[in-house]
């Protein structure tokens, strides 16, 4: 039977191998999790009789995000490619950009709810005044797309080192700039703003998306050598 | 079938075996034999079209299964659904009746649920050979990169079985061993083919 | 006259030849850089008008400009040698990029350090959060994690393919972090400092900076030159050329230190 191969194909492929690998290793976001819960908590302790400025505020929630999805990241690749999964992709002429978008999307449809409930509840314990806590999640929600393309460059090119974590970090630091300063807009828009500022960060967000993948296909194949 | 046109492997820009040019008749079975490190996982890994270090040119008439060191298992997943992707991304059909005749055949029918990292060494590697059972993999040419290690006795013979049926079915088979391989050594479509290193003109 | 050019480009790109033939090239840039660089600085630092709000501080942008301009163009530069690489695998282009890449972390560190000086008579405190100090120093940690990158992965062949990727990432992404850094310090932050210098400056203030810059820059040449030698040397150490080329090396010496020397065609 001869099965209809093309990229739509390709990313079913992907995807369906994504979804089977998160459904048995879910327990991996709990590292996120507690790592978000573990410096929130410890902002809320030392800053616990501070007045904090709104900004201050969001900033700390942003870093938190951030600094959270740049500990999720570098799993991400580590296991395809060295398990072999990435050589039995190429060999049979399939495009690792499609494997690598299936992967950054289901990366984010996981993580980004999280990051919007825990940031908005970090953000409320904080002090952050209410109307700011919906921009915040919504801003998070967006950004995190972008954050996710990003950190998955970083993931590629760390795929085959035990402790690429450090290298993978200072590499997309300065990459993940754009994305945290919308963020940031966005979350302190107000409500007349507000719908241009989230415009403008979805949109930065999915061209991170449709052209961070092929940059990681470049990275996977030369790493999997 | 299988056209080698001065093929040079190259690792760090240094050329890995001397120039190849060969033709691989299909209907046979050419075992790659060398000393460690010579380069012939790279070569079959260039010819799977993975490994993109080479100047020349090769051409294969149908697409082949690569089945190399790492098979590319997931240790999170079953054993039934490593099988189902590994199917799928070598574009073989993988319906549930079709997963359970290979199971069955390859005796992982009670273990199909459990997580590969349960099993043990030669009942994964059996897992990454599952391929080459499947009905489909007989129309195309094989590449094997040390099938046999880890492999047990009784899956062995079954692989080398598998093997000559494959070539008496006019298909091509590549495959690098160290171990001796008796029946197939014997059968009369087995080849065998030493590249030489690159400083061995 | 395009067969002229075409053989001399594939002559540097034959590495033998490319490091003695480049050796002029070298020493002309160094003279030239070294001297406009004089000129400039003295003049910048010891002539020109004092700035009538700023006193004598401003006079660190006869360091801090050059400074930046350079880090900023050399990142440009290893983006189109990693991008030429990628196309067309030449060697000499990615040796030319490990040559180069120290250089432009440094001249973007330097321009950060100047720009604290600068920043403290004029605004009180070292780091104002201007969106340019802020590029600059996401420019230097992108330099980083290239050199970073160079250093830990270990088989040349894949070191040199990632380091292209990723500087032809950052080049596109520098542009990117510009432009929301600008916009997020107007938004957010007030009043900008505008460090801005050439059109309003007199031509006794501009005049000295652009030699610095000019000199600057055919200094980077010849830095460049002479690293991509080094560089050259060590990655070849093991052909032919390079051996046959230090028993030259030794045995010129031995002549030299024995009195006379009557080798005159000695590669330096």
């Amino acid at each position: 039977m001869k099965i209809e191969e093309n990229a739509w194909h390709d990313f079913g492929l992907a995807w369906q191998r994504e979804w089977l690998i998160w459904r048995r290793q879910y327990q991996s976001q709990f590292n996120g999790i507690g790592f978000f819960m573990t410096v929130g908590l410890l902002l809320t302790l030392t800053l616990a009789n501070l007045t904090i400025l709104p900004m201050v505020g969001s900033c700390l929630v942003w870093m938190t995000s951030l600094l959270t999805v740049l500990l999720l990241a570098p799993a991400w690749f580590a296991q395809d490619v060295q398990s072999g999964y990435v050589d039995l992709w190429l060999s049979q002429g399939r495009s690792l950009w499609v494997f690598a978008m299936a992967k950054l999307i289901l990366q984010w449809l996981v993580i980004s709810p999280l990051l919007a409930i825990l940031g908005v509840m970090l953000g409320w314990q904080l002090g952050l005044p209410g109307q700011q806590l919906l921009p915040l999640a919504l801003g998070l929600w967006l950004a995190s797309l972008g954050l996710v393309a990003q950190c998955g460059f970083g993931a590629a090119i760390t795929a085959q080192q035990s402790q690429g974590a450090v290298l993978a970090t200072v590499l997309i630091m300065p990459l993940t700039v754009p994305f945290m300063l919308f963020g940031v807009s966005t979350s302190m828009a107000n409500s007349v703003s507000l719908p241009g500022y989230a415009a403008l960060l979805a949109g930065l967000s999915l061209l991170s998306l449709m052209l961070m993948p092929i940059a990681i296909q470049f990275v996977l194949k030369i790493v999997n050598h | 079938m299988l056209t080698l046109c001065d093929l040079k492997v190259i690792r760090n820009e240094e050329p890995l075996l001397a120039p190849l040019n060969q033709t691989f008749e299909p209907g046979n079975c050419y075992h790659l034999r060398g000393p460690n490190g010579l380069g012939k996982t790279t070569l079959l890994r260039v010819l799977a079209g993975i490994y993109q270090d080479y100047s020349g040119q090769f051409e294969w008439r149908q697409s082949p299964l690569y089945i190399g060191h790492k098979p590319g298992l997931q240790p999170a997943l079953t054993v039934s659904e490593n099988m189902q992707l590994l199917l799928g991304v070598n574009g073989l059909e993988h319906s549930t009746a079709i997963l359970d005749t290979l199971l069955l055949a390859l005796e992982l029918l009670p273990s199909q649920h459990l997580p590969i990292s349960r099993l043990s060494a030669g009942q994964q590697r059996r897992v990454g050979m599952s391929l080459l059972w499947h009905p489909a993999a007989a129309s195309r040419p094989w590449l094997l990169d040390e099938p046999f290690a880890t492999l047990d006795t009784q899956i062995s013979v079954e692989l080398e079985q598998r093997i000559i049926s494959q070539c008496l079915q006019a298909q091509l088979v590549l495959l690098t061993s160290h171990q001796s391989m008796d029946t197939l050594s014997a059968a009369a479509c087995f080849n065998t083919f030493a590249p030489l290193a690159a400083d061995q003109r | 006259m395009w067969q002229g050019f075409v053989k001399w480009f594939y002559q540097m790109a034959s590495l033998p030849l490319f490091y003695t033939k480049i050796v002029p090239w070298m020493r002309g840039c160094g003279f030239a850089g070294a001297s406009l660089l004089c000129v400039g600085l003295m003049w910048g630092l010891l002539f020109a008008p004092a700035d009538y709000q700023q006193g004598d501080s401003f006079r660190i942008i006869y360091i801090h400009v050059p400074a930046a301009s350079l880090a900023m163009s050399i990142y440009v530069l290893l983006a189109l040698w990693g991008l030429i690489f990628l196309i067309w695998r030449i060697k000499l282009v990615d040796i030319f990029a490990q040559a180069l890449a120290p250089l432009g972390a440094t001249s973007c560190a330097i321009a950060l350090i100047t720009g604290a000086l600068w920043g403290v008579p004029t605004w009180g405190a070292p780091f104002a959060a201007d969106a340019r100090i802020l590029s600059m120093a996401f420019l230097l940690m992108l330099y980083i994690g290239l050199l970073l990158v160079r250093a830990q992965i270990k088989p040349l062949a894949k070191a040199q393919q990632l380091v292209s990727v990723i500087a032809i990432v950052g080049v596109l992404n520098v542009p990117i972090i510009k432009y929301s850094v600008e916009w997020f310090t107007t938004l957010h932050q007030g009043a900008t400092f505008t460090l801005t210098e050439k059109p309003k400056m007199p031509p006794s203030m501009y005049l000295p900076l652009l030699c610095s810059v000019l000199g600057t820059y055919l200094c980077m040449f010849s830095w460049l030159f002479s690293q991509a030698r080094r560089v050259c040397l060590m990655r070849e150490a093991d052909k032919r050329w390079v051996q046959a080329w230090l028993v030259q090396q030794l045995d010129s010496e031995h002549a030299a230190t024995s009195q006379a020397s009557q080798d005159p065609g000695v590669i330096q």
